[in-house]
């Protein structure tokens, strides 16, 4: 018998892990090829995902993006906000829905947008900006059969100056706008 | 031709949910990011009063407390048109810094440091409330550069009636719980008016 060499034994080895190697990965592939990624169930979670952040979006009746020159104070208040108008004051300018009416210099508005004399509170600009706002509500109720409410909803910067919110409040008093509520973080702590 | 049908039928796979799958995955981001992720709440503030006296009562009618709470650099000042709240809290007028100035009724709440003493303004104002149980109207004012944070603040620490009657830290009254009336908070000065900055 012939005996065989110790690299003979070696290469034949080595020949045989390979053909080993080989079939097994043919087999692999085979069931590779049949299988397929089960998405249905990470489908349902995301569709669920989806609408949960769709229906919060959509019932959110006041909707704030704080930024460097708007930044809520925080309050205890357990209140939610309801659809109304808004008069935004930031630490630049005034917004009526969305639509800037007047600038703000160092937490002032230039007195030359003051009515009459630089002692009048009422600002002009924002004046024009919410009695046609008003005339358009209620406009709005005479055709919808209710009443106008006068509901205004202030959004104003933490740091603004009680003297400008009080020029802000009185000229929507002026515009027939009656009753106020001050937009606030939620679940702020008492007297700190 | 049968045998032939089959096999189609044999072909039909589920649903090619894969681009349903992209767009969900593309639109979660987009309406993560338009969302707001603070919780917004309103306090509702009566319509303000700017320079329009008060109607005088009739003899019969009982005068209204008309209870005023000013902001000031220092610290609170509280005041009242219908009543003497120095007799009510014992505390006496203070005298003027400056004798020619006549002496200025109401009550002085002075800062701690550069914090505002909100649990001694709700130690006062509790008080009052005490011996005038059906007024729930309370006046606000500022001087002109108080911020708005602060009006927000006193509005917080006068609204509603906590577990005790007085605190004597910051922290205590901080951590202070609304006393509870039926299942509701009790209410203690909710109506606040906004009036014209002190000058």
């Amino acid at each position: 018998m012939q005996h065989k060499s110790r690299e003979e034994i070696i290469s034949e080895w080595v020949a045989e892990q390979a053909a080993e190697h080989r079939k097994e990965r043919k087999t692999h592939r085979k069931i590779e090829s049949d299988a397929t990624v089960t998405i249905n169930s990470l489908m349902d979670a995301m569709t669920i995902i989806l609408i949960f952040l769709l229906m919060n979006y959509s019932i959110d009746p006041l909707r704030v993006d704080p930024s460097e020159d708007l930044k809520l104070p925080a309050s205890t208040t357990t209140i939610n906000p309801e659809p109304s108008a808004t008069v935004t004051v930031t630490a630049n300018g005034i917004i009526v829905n969305d639509e800037m009416v007047v600038t703000v210099q160092e937490g002032e508005v230039d007195k030359s947008k003051k009515q009459g004399d630089e002692g009048n509170p009422q600002i002009q600009p924002l004046f024009e900006a919410l009695n046609e706002e008003a005339t358009r509500q209620k406009e709005m109720a005479r055709l919808t059969g209710s009443r106008f409410d006068g509901l205004l909803t202030v959004i104003a910067h933490n740091k603004t100056p009680y003297k400008l919110l009080s020029e802000v409040l009185y000229t929507a008093g002026q515009a027939e706008f009656q009753k106020f509520k001050f937009a606030v973080v939620k679940d702020g702590s008492r007297g700190i | 031709m049968a045998r032939h049908k089959k096999k189609i039928d044999d072909k039909i796979e589920d649903l090619n949910l894969v681009p349903i799958m992209n767009l969900v995955v593309c639109l979660i981001p987009i309406v993560l990011v338009g969302m707001s992720m603070v919780k917004i709440g309103v306090i509702n503030v009566n319509a303000p009063r700017f320079g329009m006296g008060q109607a005088e009562p009739s003899d019969d009618e009982e005068k209204p407390l008309g209870l005023r709470i000013t902001i000031e650099e220092g610290g609170f000042r509280l005041t009242a048109t219908g009543a003497d709240i120095n007799a009510e809290l014992g505390q006496p007028i203070a005298a003027p810094t400056d004798a020619d100035t006549p002496p200025t009724p109401g009550i002085f709440i002075a800062k701690t440091g550069d914090v505002y003493n909100y649990a001694d303004l709700y130690t006062k104002v509790i008080v009052l409330k005490g011996n005038h149980p059906d007024e729930t109207i309370i006046n606000l004012s500022a001087e002109p550069k108080i911020h708005f944070e602060y009006v927000i603040k006193v509005m917080d620490s006068i609204r509603f009636e906590l577990e005790d009657k007085s605190y004597s830290d910051a922290k205590a009254f901080t951590e202070a719980i609304p006393a509870l009336e039926a299942g509701q908070q009790k209410l203690l000065w909710p109506d606040v008016v906004l009036a014209m900055p002190q000058q």
